[in-house]
């Protein structure tokens, strides 16, 4: 394994340059889909440590919240949008099973027309996928720079476990070789067919397979992921500063944070899922810029994100200096974005995430 | 909205999005076209962008007045048919 | 200025029964409001040189185009028929249409038919009606929203209030009551008004005309005159101004009013003043407002008192103001689109010749949110006598 995980090198120089995040406004609070479900209001608030999803507007789509997050990384950036070269969307709510929301974001955000682009799904780790494919692209000298985005509105049916924690939600990352705010040192990926979760061609909601999804499905992919990492980098979880988990709820993070050797504080400043839901391919890359809005410069950051169908990315990011400079200019900061919120009732949740369809 | 409108209108997006302007006038329809029924109620505004003046829908349910200070933004416009594209388009959300 | 050889004198005229009419089809209206007009006038049909059709929603409604041909065809020998359309104020083009056909000595008796069948597609009415704006730039409106954004701007620039408003919609609806053909006869208090439904503020569902089917022609003429009290339009204008709003000067007054009004005063050589009674396109109840304004009766910011006062009514009527919408209006008449710009024409050319209260009369229609306005003046002349009554 040693030398196999030897090629996973980092010949080049690169990190992330600008990321941005978007979450909209309106909330449905946990006890209102209690009342609903038949439950005690405030329940599973208690029970399961979430309190409330964020909700899309009804005329937003994994498109357009893929915009908002791309906007606000472009106007951090300091490259030119003419600069990305590659564009990779990964979501579970492409608005088309043919026809890819690349094209509408870079078209929408004026990206020059000479692009790479194509949409990925791998359930909740579409996103991260991106990210090391963006990576690949600049390290490789193939781009000066890309773009990888998650993003989705998130669907459950009603009555299922899920409906309290699918959320909508997008976080933009530009990876490039010149004024690095994050550089990647390390990354390694898994993938097994494990049908713990999934939605066919033409279902509007996802089936799941119970308490299949925990031992055999999210833990056993991330902490695979995160050892090999490990051994790459020769490095435990005690050398590392931060380390951010795929957050389909509380529990799991927090339990295969404890597993992998970190503690609750290196974990603390990546946690939303309790307010926002899981955002599914934006929930690790929202995990992660929420880490990057307030951790120091030169401080490393473990990512393990989870895909169901199954597989796992890992990263290990150093802060750098620059990060902390920039980052005092902007406006839009996840905290900030959080203060902001709306509680929605049950019929306008199912308003918005209805489709809209003629 | 058809395939070649669509792409005709596609290309002007990037010209207005996140362009930041004031509201001029604002009105609140309750009654709306069919094809925008999922979005209703929604502020119709005549806006000063840049150096124009633009007429746009307001994001759902935001009610504006003459003087806010707004951001465009792509949003869906129009509810969705099989058998036509997904219309997007710009609309107006308060900053 | 009209030539002093041709005069254009209303010699017919005939208005349907507007409303929900759904045993009466496009072609039954137009069919009704052609054969009795020209029974009116007291002519055979092939006394008529030529036909102008005004027409909006026909090839959306009811997929019917080329509506020249099919009232061409009501008369037997087949005289040559022009489609107008200028969305709400097809009829009133048609009319200016009509007089300039007759004023360059092509026909000496043309016929005017305003038709419109809009309840057969009345659950899409909304999104038709819509094609009156522009369809890029104003993406997403709606009729009333377009009003609205107008009557916003008024009420800000001249703290208008919005009891003026529901007191056009109460006084029109009592103007119906006398008007058989009206689609509404039953009167409506102004706190009535302000109880009913909002569709965009900050108008509501009463200050709104409805979907309405009806008909309505006139024949010109300018050979054949009734003897005495000959019923004449002595001047009218056309004018245009951006089809959407963002691109006007002014969200507090239509320009295509003003300029149209301008030139129909000038041509007839008359000024505000001498307006008895005027049929204004008060398709919501802000337009009768803009149009009181725009026409000259008032200073810009001041309909709403006079109309708080009522000056317009029939019942209080005061002699600085004309009566206004004596028909019911749009409001209360009903407003098939592309009758009104005639039935207007029709329905003074009927009460000047009845009634001995009024001897100049103006007609006010309108297209879409203001891109197009037309303005006639009737005057009741002695043709004897070659002067005004």
């Amino acid at each position: 394994m040693k030398s196999f995980l030897q090629q996973y090198s980092i010949p080049k120089k690169v990190g992330i340059v600008s990321y941005g995040a978007y979450i909209p406004h309106q909330r449905i609070t946990s006890a209102e889909i209690d009342l609903h479900q038949g439950k005690d209001p405030g329940s599973t608030a208690k029970s399961a440590h979430l309190i409330s999803k964020a909700v899309p507007a009804s005329d937003e789509d994994a498109a357009t919240l893929a915009c908002m997050s791309a906007g606000q990384a472009l106007e951090r950036a300091s490259i030119s949008s003419q600069d990305i070269q590659s564009l990779f969307i990964g979501s579970e709510s492409h608005p088309y099973a043919v026809k890819p929301t690349g094209a509408t974001v870079a078209t929408a955000l004026g990206l020059s027309q000479y692009i790479s682009l194509a949409d990925l799904e791998f359930a909740c780790k579409a996103g991260t996928q991106g990210l090391q494919i963006s990576a690949a692209y600049v390290q490789s000298g193939m781009q000066i720079a890309s773009m990888a985005i998650g993003s989705d509105t998130a669907q459950a049916a009603p009555g299922d476990a899920l409906e309290y924690s699918a959320a909508a939600g997008s976080a933009a990352y530009i990876l490039g070789s010149k004024g690095i705010l994050a550089e990647l040192l390390a990354t390694v990926s898994v993938a097994t067919d494990t049908p713990d979760f999934w939605r066919l061609n033409g279902s509007e909601y996802p089936s799941h397979a119970g308490r299949f999804s925990g031992e055999p499905a999210y833990f056993a992919h991330i902490t695979k992921s995160v050892t090999a990492l490990l051994e790459m980098t020769q490095l435990t979880a005690k050398k590392i500063d931060y380390c951010v988990f795929h957050t389909p709820n509380m529990k799991f993070p927090t339990t295969v944070a404890k597993r992998l050797g970190f503690n609750l504080e290196q974990l603390q400043p990546s946690l939303l899922v309790q307010t926002v839901g899981n955002t599914y391919s934006a929930a690790t890359l929202l995990a992660l810029a929420q880490t990057l809005d307030s951790v120091e410069a030169n401080k490393t950051i473990l990512v393990a994100s989870y895909g169901s169908g199954a597989g796992s990315d890992a990263f290990l990011f150093k802060t750098t200096p620059l990060l902390t400079k920039r980052r005092l200019h902007w406006s839009g900061l996840i905290k900030q974005q959080l203060s902001k919120t709306t509680n929605i009732s049950y019929s306008e949740y199912m308003h918005n995430t209805s489709g809209g369809h003629a | 909205m058809k395939p070649a409108d669509y792409w005709r209108q596609s290309k002007k997006w990037s010209s207005y999005l996140f362009k930041e302007g004031v509201v001029v006038q604002s009105t609140f329809q309750y009654v709306v076209p069919s094809a925008q029924e999922h979005y209703a109620p929604y502020s119709f505004l005549v806006l000063s962008v840049a150096n124009e003046t633009i007429e746009v829908m307001g994001v759902p349910g935001e009610k504006f007045q003459a003087g806010d200070r707004v951001r465009l933004v792509l949003r869906r416009t129009a509810v969705i048919s099989t058998s036509e594209p997904i219309s997007y388009g710009l609309k107006a959300e308060k900053i | 200025m009209m030539p002093e050889n041709k005069k254009i004198h209303i010699v017919g005229s005939h208005i349907t029964q507007f409303g929900e009419l759904w045993d009466r089809s496009l072609e039954d209206l137009a069919y009704e409001a052609t054969t009795q007009c020209i029974t009116d006038a007291d002519l055979q049909p092939k006394g008529i040189d030529a036909i102008f059709v005004a027409n909006m929603t026909a090839s959306q409604f009811e997929t019917q185009a080329h509506l020249g041909a099919l009232v061409s065809d009501f008369l037997p020998h087949h005289p040559p028929s022009t489609r107008v359309e200028a969305a709400c104020a097809s009829g009133g083009v048609a009319i200016v249409q009509a007089c300039q056909a007759l004023l360059s000595g092509l026909y000496e008796t043309v016929l005017v038919v305003g038709v419109e069948k809009m309840t057969d597609g009345s659950a899409d009415a909304a999104t038709v009606l819509s094609a009156a704006a522009h369809q890029s730039a104003e993406y997403g409106s709606t009729f009333p929203g377009l009003y609205a954004l107008l009557a916003q701007a008024h009420m800000q620039k001249y703290k208008t209030p919005r009891s003026a408003l529901s007191m056009i919609a109460a006084k029109n609806h009592g103007h119906g009551i006398s008007n058989k053909k009206a689609q509404f006869r039953r009167a409506i208090t102004p706190e009535a008004v302000e109880k009913t439904m909002m569709v965009s503020e900050p108008l509501r569902v009463l200050d709104c005309s409805p979907i309405s089917d009806g008909a309505a022609a006139v024949i010109l003429s300018t050979t054949r005159s009734k003897m005495n009290n000959s019923i004449q339009i002595i001047g009218f204008g056309q004018g245009q101004d951006s089809l959407q709003l963002s691109k006007r000067k002014s969200l507090t007054s239509l320009q295509s009013t003003k300029d149209a009004a301008q030139n129909a005063y000038r041509m007839a050589n008359q000024g505000p003043e001498s307006i008895d009674v005027a049929e204004v396109h008060d398709c919501f109840s802000i337009a009768e407002l803009l149009a009181m304004e725009d026409l000259g009766f008032c200073e810009p910011g001041k309909a709403a008192a006079a109309v708080l006062k009522e000056k317009t009514s029939v019942a209080k009527n005061s002699v600085a103001f004309p009566v206004i919408n004596h028909s019911g209006g749009l409001k209360a008449c009903g407003h098939p689109v592309g009758a009104t710009g005639v039935k207007q024409v029709a329905y003074l050319y009927e009460l000047l010749s009845s009634s001995t209260n009024y001897s100049t009369g103006l007609t006010h229609n309108v297209g879409g949110s203001g891109a197009t306005a037309v303005v006639t003046i009737v005057q009741k002349v002695n043709s004897t006598k070659g002067t005004q009554q």
